[in-house]
């Protein structure tokens, strides 16, 4: 018989391992994308069998202003809160790398907030913050200045949900922490010899080495911003009020889906939702080669 | 000369105390900042219901502990007993599905070359783009034909199959910055492909496996949507579903339980941050690569 | 250590294939209260195997299983479930297995097992969103079981019952009547000094009444609004369409109301928004609708005359104390033509279920309408009950604000009309006076604009849903 080469084997050796993942893609993903993906040129209400209608639903979504809205609401906040939250946790991450006493402590409640998830209770206590009578306007009243209520007023009300988004930091930091953990010692103890000093190390060695997890989070967090859904209907009750400045992008699809019964138009919603992300992270990956190091 | 190096030493030190100061105030501002909306929803728990939102103070004016045996009864006679017990099980099930499938699955797209390979992994991370909302209904049509639903199988089974590419992702991109060298060493020792993952990228990957297993837990623990669709019957309920249960927008809500099951079910969070963070502060410096 | 990790490696890969195998029906050993099959085969898709499927579960004889599924608080969850105790021990061939959730939940829950076939026997219906379900024929046909007497109707009055059809065909039953109607701080007014009309005012009369209670409010230097900006609520709007002599929809589906009327409403409400006092503004307004019934301005006593369910009184009334309550007539048209109509719950059974759990859930709708042992626990839950025997039996059962809730239901009762219900896509219509009202009162609109584009959108909402 003949030997395999080298090559085969890694082939064979490497759909072994991916194995698991191609069963579940198959079995559990594919199916469920491609329905979506069916329904999306369809009507289907949920309630009776999908009815084809080529491309009705994306040419609906073109000339469909709360789309657009949508869009505009969500590239707001991912755009402003996927940096902020990068920037902290890394930050937060540096700090509390070094030895200190109680560090241990000030992890946990730094990442208390991303604990909390989309529970109900966040939401209640986010508007007790921030409506007009809320904790927030309290302490500004202190200032002598009168605050508004920063929930409910259309130019405002997204920032306090962005302010969520960076609350819960906690989550990118902990994968900060992980990498940081793992740069050995022996780099920094060679490069102290050589005289560099803090910051010298910070720029040379920990952030170079840390690159392929700030990539990791980027990614992640651009994708999960696009996708974030349960702050934003828990906070304005589910309708994407006021004025539909809170009107993310899922939540308008799940207002259509399940809202209004429109379930061919909110898959049709999804899947470019897909291109959209997809079209993003593909640009992150390639500028990735410029900056992101692997050893 | 001796005085001014002296005065110069002396002038570092106070700088340096001032800048350790400085940083001490920031971060137990951000601390409190961070813990201050746990803390009323604490605080909260212990107060009975209209003082939540009347009362004046932050702290409540008598303590009662009402709010948490009530809310412990839960309802229709199932207690939180039950609701814990069936949090636990999912999680814990899917902690080691993850950790298994999502390991396997990112050694392969970190250290094997094989044909597609860069078209599965952006199929994987496609996978992460789509909606949830929208997989929804066709996933549960599927385990509706199966006879899976009411149980805990759709909630499962699929992280048995590295479904969560968050983790393949994580993971990939941490054994991929383990060095090649070791790979090779490992090879010239005689190890096949199997032996190096087990005994070596694996244990080296394990800050990336804690990490994967907090964030399962806790994302499992927090998940609702998914729970409440496939769980029927209020024996199966978890935690976070039984908890939406107190807030009714049509009638009225038992806030006082809500927060009181809410802090009770943050317990279990905590718990696992915390100890599983001490591993990670620990490190795994003394098995690591260069050593 | 790498021995260590080695068998840690094996031991987890036994886990894995042992917890497959036993989660094909073992996971029900995770439940501390499992006595429940896990493979659900209680379900009922088609409609042959409800009979064999309870075999390996603990009943004994041929019990059949129905599944009960409601939203509601945790108060409500204990009442119903001491409801479907009393009917399991009343008929111990029914085992009914209870799902409860809450309000948003609960339609999310049902949309999706409607869509995967495995919708509950008997379900909540509310005439909000019963055309979507029985315009798709998801609703089982209630006649029969009417007809021969399963679902006694004796005692309730034809229009209520009536109330249960839908496009034709009787797909539910009243859990209650209802009516969401304006509740009166009286003692606010006392103490701004306002005279009212007792049980009925126009439109025209509520404007000025709100007038004068902010003018003299802001005399006496209290920090008091007259009401909620009941632009807010579509069936606000709705009882002033019908006030005026038109619905919200046709008897045939269409369009009821016109552009005119629309604007009138909104001006109407961005006149007393301009007054300043009258009603809170748009911000504020916004807050109040995401706000918990505790924490509403109502409830705080800031506000004077707010619009609700009246069979939830008793729960306001709760929470403040001894306030003297007083339910009160929406306003009629200057003409004193009325816009009530009927509301309230309703239950409904599957239509994908075969005979036998039908005639079970009938059995079940039944009972839960009809006897003693039910409403002893219902008493107002809903509104009151449908059955006047019983409405009477309660009586005695219930508290304060509850016999006034129930004294005001059965007076406007005679006068209410029977509302239409909405067509397939009236959820979207829904939608569209939603962004109509908060665009005026943010101003973004006038008042015309606004309800021409409401009128447009509602209209291809209809037409869109026909297809």
């Amino acid at each position: 018989m003949k030997e395999l080469t080298r090559k085969q084997k890694q082939g064979i050796i490497g759909y072994l391992f991916l194995s698991p993942w191609l069963i579940g893609f198959f079995a559990l993903t594919a199916i469920p994308m491609l329905a979506s993906l069916y329904f999306s040129f369809s009507r289907y209400d949920m309630l009776t069998p999908p009815r084809f209608a080529g491309l009705d639903n994306y040419t609906k979504m073109a000339s469909d202003p709360k789309f657009y809205k949508s869009l505009q609401v969500t590239f707001t906040y991912v755009g402003l809160s996927v940096p902020f939250v990068l920037v902290f946790a890394l930050i937060v991450a540096l700090i509390l790398q070094k030895n200190r006493r109680a560090v241990g402590i000030y992890r946990a409640i730094y990442y208390l907030p991303s604990l909390f998830g989309g529970s109900v209770a966040v939401a209640i206590l986010w508007k007790e913050l921030f409506n007009k009578e809320g904790v927030v306007n309290q302490i500004l009243g202190n200032f002598g200045v009168e605050g508004i209520s920063w929930i409910a007023t259309p130019s405002t009300a997204i920032y306090t949900l962005i302010l969520l988004g960076i609350w819960q930091f906690g989550a990118s930091m902990v994968v900060f922490l992980a990498a940081l953990k793992q740069i050995p010692m022996t780099y920094y103890e060679a490069a102290m010899i050589d005289g560099a000093g803090k910051v010298r190390r910070l720029f040379y060695i920990t952030l170079p080495l840390l690159t392929p997890m700030v990539f990791f989070n980027v990614v992640m967090q651009v994708i999960s911003a696009f996708q974030s859904f349960t702050p934003a209907y828990i906070i304005s009750n589910g309708t994407g009020a006021p004025l539909d400045s809170t009107l993310f992008y899922t939540l308008y699809l799940y207002l259509k889906a399940f809202g209004q019964f429109q379930m061919g138009y909110a898959s049709a919603l999804a899947w470019i939702l897909l291109l959209i992300i997809g079209a993003v992270t593909g640009v992150l990956f390639i500028t990735a080669k410029k900056w992101v190091f692997y050893e | 000369m001796n005085k001014g190096v002296n005065s110069m030493k002396k002038k570092r030190k106070i700088k340096k105390q001032i800048r350790a100061l400085i940083s001490h105030i920031l971060i137990i501002g951000i601390g409190v900042f961070m813990m201050y909306p746990l803390l009323w929803m604490i605080s909260s728990s212990f107060k009975d219901n209209t003082e939540i939102f009347q009362g004046e103070g932050f702290f409540p004016n008598v303590f009662r502990f009402s709010n948490y045996v009530e809310g412990w009864a839960g309802m229709s006679g199932i207690t939180f007993t039950t609701f814990f017990a069936n949090s636990f099980a999912i999680v814990i099930l899917a902690i080691i599905g993850n950790l298994i499938s999502c390991s396997l699955v990112a050694y392969a797209f970190a250290k094997i070359d094989f044909p597609l390979k860069k078209i599965w992994f952006a199929i994987m991370l496609a996978t992460l783009m789509l909606p949830i909302h929208v997989r929804l209904i066709p996933q549960y049509i599927v385990f509706s034909k199966l006879n899976w639903l009411n149980t805990f199988i759709p909630l499962v089974l699929p992280k048995f199959f590295a479904t969560e590419g968050f983790f393949v992702f994580l993971m990939t991109q941490y054994m991929r910055s383990l060095p090649r060298e070791l790979d090779d060493a490992a090879t010239v020792d005689g190890c096949g492909p199997f032996r190096t993952y087990i005994e070596i990228i694996l244990p080296l990957s394990v800050p990336a496996i804690i990490t994967t297993a907090i964030f399962t837990f806790i994302w499992t623990w927090n998940d609702f949507f998914s729970q409440m669709i496939y769980l029927n019957r209020i024996e199966k309920y978890t935690v976070s579903v039984a908890l939406r249960m107190f807030v009714d927008s049509m009638g009225n809500s038992s806030w006082g339980a809500l927060f009181a099951m809410s802090t009770l079910s943050l317990v279990p969070l905590m718990a696992m941050f915390i100890g599983f963070q001490n591993y990670l502060v620990d490190g795994i410096t003394s098995g690591s690569v260069k050593g | 250590m790498k021995i260590i990790k080695k068998y840690v490696g094996i031991l987890l890969a036994v886990v894995l294939i042992s917890s497959l195998f036993s989660g094909c029906g073992g996971n029900s050993n995770e439940n501390a209260e499992g006595s429940q099959d896990s493979t659900s085969n209680s379900d009922n898709t088609t409609s042959d195997d409800s009979q064999n499927t309870t075999d390996d579960s603990d009943q004994a004889t041929d019990q059949v299983e129905i599944r009960f599924a409601w939203w509601g608080d945790t108060l409500r969850h204990e009442v119903y479930n001491a409801v479907c105790d009393e009917f399991e021990a009343e008929n111990p061939d029914v085992k009914v297995i209870r799902e409860p959730a809450s309000w948003g939940d609960y339609w999310d829950k049902l949309a999706t097992q409607t869509a995967g076939m495995s919708a509950p026997d008997v379900m909540g219906m509310h005439p909000q969103f019963v055309s979507d379900y029985a315009g798709r024929n998801s609703l089982a046909d209630l006649e029969p079981y009417m007809d021969n007497g399963v679902i006694d109707t004796s005692n309730i009055p034809d229009t209520i019952v009536q109330d249960g059809r839908v496009g034709g065909t009787m797909v539910m039953v009243s859990q209650g009547v209802t009516f969401t109607n304006m509740i009166v701080n009286d003692d606010l007014m006392k103490e701004v000094g306002v005279e009212y009309p007792e049980l009925d005012w126009t439109w025209s009369e509520y404007a000025e009444i709100g007038k004068e209670f902010a003018d003299k409010a802001q005399e006496k230097g209290l920090d008091y609004i007259f009401s909620d900006d009941l632009s807010s609520y579509s069936n606000t709007f709705r009882y002033m369409v019908r006030s005026n002599g038109q619905d919200l929809y046709t008897a045939d589906g269409e369009i009821g109301f016109d552009e005119q009327i629309t604007t009138k409403w909104f001006q109407y409400w961005k006149d007393l928004r301009d007054y300043g006092g009258v009603i809170p503004d748009a911000a504020t307004v916004t807050e109040i609708n995401s706000l918990p019934l505790e924490q509403k301005p109502f409830t705080l006593g800031k506000i004077a005359v707010a619009i609700f369910p009246v069979n939830q009184l008793h729960l306001y009334q709760a929470q403040m104390g001894d306030a003297n309550l007083v339910p009160h007539r929406n306003p009629t048209g200057d003409d004193g033509e009325r816009g009530e109509y009927l509301e309230g719950a309703h239950i409904a059974v599957s239509a994908f279920i075969d005979d036998e759990n039908k005639d079970a859930a009938a059995r079940f709708v039944n009972f839960f309408v009809n006897s003693e042992d039910s409403l002893k626990h219902l008493k107002m839950e809903q509104g009151v009950p449908a059955n006047e025997v019983l409405a009477e039996y309660i009586k005695p059962l219930l508290n304060e604000s509850q016999q006034k809730a129930i004294q005001y239901v059965s007076e406007t009762m005679p006068v209410a009309g029977t509302g239409v219900y909405a067509p397939v896509g009236a959820s979207a219509v829904e939608a569209a006076y939603k962004d109509a009202f908060a665009r005026v009162q943010f101003g973004t609109q006038t008042p015309e604009e606004s309800a021409e584009q409401f009128v447009q959108e509602a209209l291809a909402a209809i037409e869109d849903a026909k297809n």
